[in-house]
């Protein structure tokens, strides 16, 4: 078993001026997930077939924490739909 | 500047954890600072003017057309007198043709000789924009991509830490007067964050607006309006007035007021001259915006002046 791995950690933009706000993304993924390949068939009257093929990644749930930081101007809100969106918000 | 890290922690079911750091840079709010107050006059009665206003701060020049001798003279001139200069000059052609690069070579002679001074100095580019057929924003849209050029290309070629770049607009934009004022929407559409983002400072010249047929608006409230809008516009830089006058001297307390109240004003020249002025000004004003001696206005001025700086 092993930590997730960071996939996504963007800042945009990464300079705020005091009463400003940016966008930090922060995406991981299970560094143990298992990828498997599903497939299906599909065939005509003739017996003429199609084979449909994708690959599925099965992964451990990921919780993200509250973000945090030691500067009290800065403060923040989680994207209620997607928790790996953080709004930053620094104080004037 | 303040580098604050944002940190939080990535769990997975089995109690695995990663932690994701980033740093966010923080720059640091505008120190308050000193008002420097001053004026512009004619070029030759400099000193007759300052003898009746006591001793200013700042000094506003102008270099009608692109002409490096002349504007380093002037800017020179005034700094030997102990002022700082608040300088303006002409693009050498139209303002297309200095956005698409035709006066780099003239940008960066001038940010050499400047660079050369190492003194503070705040230039302008065309100010007072509108005229001669321009006058709706889209027609701006070239002045502000102009200046835009003049300031990267002056900081691409030498140190222009005590130059202030930004530009002069007109003033009545930010008035409250239906017909001379513009929108956010509007002013935006010259005001790109591009544009605002290259300016150390954004400057107006704010007039009253009275004619002998028409009652104008003092100055401070246009000033208070230029304020609140950059501010909608997030820019934290210094404002500045470039010119200014008051028909009735008991608009200059409020305008020091309004001066005063936000750290961002750092200088306002007052235009004190009996040249270019407008023809149609309030016969009270005998002809032109200069301080008369033994004038209230000349006393509220000098009021103005001992109240920035007690010790001129």
């Amino acid at each position: 078993m092993a930590a997730p791995t960071i996939a996504v950690n963007r800042l945009d933009p990464p300079t705020v001026n005091p009463g400003g706000h940016t966008t930090w993304t922060t995406v991981a993924t299970d560094a143990d997930a298992t990828t498997h390949t599903v497939r299906r068939t599909v065939a005509d009257a003739a017996g003429g077939t199609v084979v449909f093929q994708a690959q599925l990644t099965v992964g451990d749930p990921l919780t993200y924490s509250p973000p945090t930081c030691d500067d009290p101007r800065v403060s923040f809100e989680v994207d209620p739909d997607d928790p790996t969106v953080v709004t930053v918000n620094v104080a004037s | 500047m303040t580098q604050a890290t944002l940190r939080r922690v990535v769990t997975d079911s089995g109690g695995h954890t990663t932690v994701i750091t980033r740093d966010l840079t923080i720059p640091d709010p505008p120190a308050t600072q000193q008002l420097r107050l001053g004026m512009s006059t004619e070029w030759s009665r400099w000193n007759e003017r300052v003898a009746l206003t006591g001793p200013v701060a700042l000094r506003r020049c102008f270099t009608p057309t692109w002409n490096l001798t002349s504007f380093m003279n002037k800017v020179e001139t005034i700094l030997g007198t102990g002022c700082i200069p608040y300088a303006s000059m002409k693009f050498a052609g139209t303002w297309a043709q200095a956005a698409a690069g035709a006066d780099d070579t003239r940008f960066r002679d001038l940010a050499r000789a400047l660079a050369a001074l190492n003194q503070t100095v705040r230039v302008t580019f065309h100010h007072e924009p509108r005229g001669s057929g321009t006058s709706t924003p889209t027609q701006l849209i070239p002045w502000g991509q102009a200046n835009t050029r003049a300031y990267q290309v002056m900081r691409d070629t030498a140190d222009m830490s005590q130059v202030i770049l930004g530009p002069t607009d007109n003033g009545f934009p930010w008035s409250n007067k239906a017909g001379q004022n513009l929108s956010d929407t509007e002013l935006a559409v010259y005001y790109t964050p591009t544009f605002l983002a290259a300016c150390d400072a954004l400057g107006g010249d704010f007039y009253d607006g009275s004619t002998d047929t028409r009652v104008g608006e003092p100055s401070h409230v246009k000033m208070r309006n230029f304020a609140a809008w950059a501010t909608r516009r997030g820019f934290t830089g210094k404002l500045d007035v470039g010119e200014w006058n008051f028909v009735d001297a008991a608009d200059v307390a409020p305008t020091l007021d309004v001066l005063a109240a936000d750290p961002r004003w750092w200088a306002a020249s007052l235009f004190n001259s009996s040249e270019n002025n407008r023809t149609d000004l309030p016969t009270a004003l005998g002809g032109s915006w200069e301080l008369r001696p033994g004038s209230d206005r000349l006393a509220a001025f000098r009021a103005m002046l001992d109240a920035a700086d007690p010790d001129r």
